[in-house]
């Protein structure tokens, strides 16, 4: 539908034979108001009244809350959209610089305090404006694996479930293809890239850069006059 | 058509014009040649032994590019025919072996695109990546993908700027919106064309039979998205960076004098394969898939997000949304 168009045509100036006839049917529906006021009153009446006798007439949410609540014990974890067509992400955990973390860190006392840590790690995480540090997204025991607010561990090759805690508009649209990249086909088996395969977990935000070459202009032609003469 | 004997003027030289006029001279010399032997004078054409005067190849297959119908009233025989000229020519002009395929729509696939243009940054990553996948001429100006950098706020095309280079993108005040073929449902093009050469193919991809165009530029005028390229000069690719996996209706190498577009990399995307922009976009802002399958990626993105298509008060019908997030 063209917007525009049915906007124009919505505004065309009314024919005063039009009001009238708006008129009259104001005054009809006024009359009919009056006449049958008597009757839509006593209806109400009669309402009032079965309330009083304890028979139902709305539906009370509060009367209708199930005794117990089946899930209040226990949190069920997220486990994607079912609808979403089904996928596999690029695997990148192998492919990680320092990886197995354990490599080091199993020699390492656990510390978790908050502080300013020393290469190969961030000194400082440009995520979250300083609202989250390590161990919001990394477990302190087994380092090799992350882990939800929740507490489950999750694997690195499925970090996009981390991420998705906090940025759950953008994980819905990334398990449905709307955000992120398929990888190789257009059909068949769905591949997909991880969120910290373009992102870096520790600064995310993707960085200007470059642009490749502009196209070739033909010669004897000043590529920038049109839009220099439109921008003044 | 061209071949190693040619002399240096005709270096490069495969336009179909010129297979016309050395043709004549090639008529007469093989006319001759039948006359006096008085058998299969086409068949008989003799290993040149120095530059012969068609130009090169043999006068079969001037003659077979010659009497060359359209594309759609070709003959299985005659379609494999015309590829193995194809791969003959590239092979004697580039001295690679491609392949030329004639790849067939996908029967149930109607294929649609959408980019997000909160995504897109302008690196023009995918114009380059379209430049090497389909052949185009590496210093013409057929780029099938036009990036415009536009005021933010503004949907203004006339104060868009395609020329823009500056040391990073994306501009502060700025957004990218790239334009390329639409694959109209209902293409100007098309009607445009006097001896129709394009056409809107089954599963939505508007092709041109570069065979068939006479150059006449009419769709070009006729295209509101500036889709359409004409080749001013026989694209020059250096043989090195030649894909050689070819499509008849996609990215085989064009002669000079016809007019090309964007036709979604049939050679990939027939074969279940993204195309070229699609891989190479490093946001992925690109959203390819088949529009008839209500679970594809592409339909969520038309059900769910912020959707315009551009022009579309035009009544072309294009298959290519842009969104935001």
């Amino acid at each position: 539908m063209n917007w525009r168009l049915h906007w124009e045509r919505w505004r065309v100036p009314q024919r005063p034979g039009r009001r009238a006839r708006h008129g009259l049917r104001l005054c009809l529906l006024t009359s009919l108001c009056l006449v049958l006021q008597p009757a839509v009153s006593g209806a109400a009446a009669d309402a009032g009244a079965a309330a009083a006798a304890g028979t139902p007439t709305h539906r009370s949410l509060r009367d209708n809350l199930p005794s117990v609540n089946p899930e209040a014990t226990e949190p069920k974890a997220f486990a994607g959209y079912p609808e979403a067509p089904p996928f596999t992400v690029v695997p990148q955990r192998d492919g990680l610089t320092w990886f197995p973390c354990t490599a080091c860190h199993a020699a390492l006392q656990p510390n978790p305090q908050p502080r300013k840590l020393n290469s190969p790690h961030p000194a400082a995480l440009q995520h979250g404006n300083g609202r989250i540090w390590c161990l919001d997204c990394h477990q302190l025991k087994d380092r090799d694996h992350l882990h939800t607010l929740a507490g489950q561990p999750v694997d690195f090759n499925d970090a996009y479930l981390v991420c998705g805690q906090c940025h759950f508009n953008r994980q819905k649209d990334w398990y449905f293809g709307a955000h992120g990249k398929r990888v190789g086909n257009w059909r068949g088996e769905r591949v997909i890239y991880n969120c910290t395969h373009c992102h870096d977990p520790h600064d995310p935000s993707v960085k200007p850069r470059a642009p490749s070459k502009p196209p070739p202009v033909r010669a004897g032609l000043s590529p920038m006059t049109r839009h220099e003469v439109h921008e003044r | 058509m061209t071949d190693s004997h040619e002399t240096p003027q005709y270096a490069g030289a495969n336009h179909i014009d010129q297979y016309r006029r050395r043709l004549l001279g090639g008529l007469a010399a093989a006319g001759c040649a039948g006359v006096v032997a008085g058998s299969e004078p086409v068949k008989a054409a003799p290993a040149a032994p120095a530059a012969p005067a068609w130009g090169g190849g043999t006068l079969r297959d001037m003659l077979g590019d010659l009497f060359q119908d359209h594309y759609q009233r070709m003959t299985a025989d005659e379609i494999s025919a015309a590829l193995a000229r194809i791969e003959r020519r590239a092979k004697a002009r580039f001295g690679i072996d491609i392949t030329c395929e004639d790849t067939k729509p996908i029967p149930g696939v109607l294929f649609g695109y959408a980019l997000n243009i909160s995504k897109c940054k302008g690196y023009r990553d995918c114009v380059q990546a379209c430049i090497r996948e389909n052949n185009q001429g590496r210093d013409s100006q057929v780029q099938y993908i036009r990036v415009l950098e536009m005021n933010q706020g503004t949907m203004n095309l006339e104060t868009a700027e395609h020329y823009y280079d500056p040391a990073t993108v994306p501009v502060a005040g700025k957004f990218y919106m790239p334009v390329q073929c639409m694959q109209c449902e209902n293409p100007p093009c098309v009607k445009a064309c006097p001896v129709k050469a394009t056409w809107k193919e089954a599963d939505g991809i508007v092709v041109v039979d570069y065979n068939w165009c006479i150059g006449c530029r009419y769709c070009m005028s006729a295209c509101p998205y500036w889709a359409r390229h004409f080749n001013w000069t026989e694209p020059q690719i250096p043989a090195a960076e030649l894909n050689p996996v070819t499509n008849y209706l996609g990215n085989r190498p064009r002669p000079r004098g016809v007019v090309e577009k964007c036709h979604f990399c049939t050679q990939r995307t027939r074969k279940g394969r993204q195309p070229a922009c699609q891989e190479a976009c490093p946001t992925g802002a690109r959203v390819f898939g088949n529009l008839l399958d209500p679970g594809s990626e592409i339909r969520y993105v038309l059900a769910n997000k912020k959707v315009f298509r551009l022009k579309e008060e035009l009544g072309t019908e294009p298959k290519f949304w842009y969104y935001t997030d």
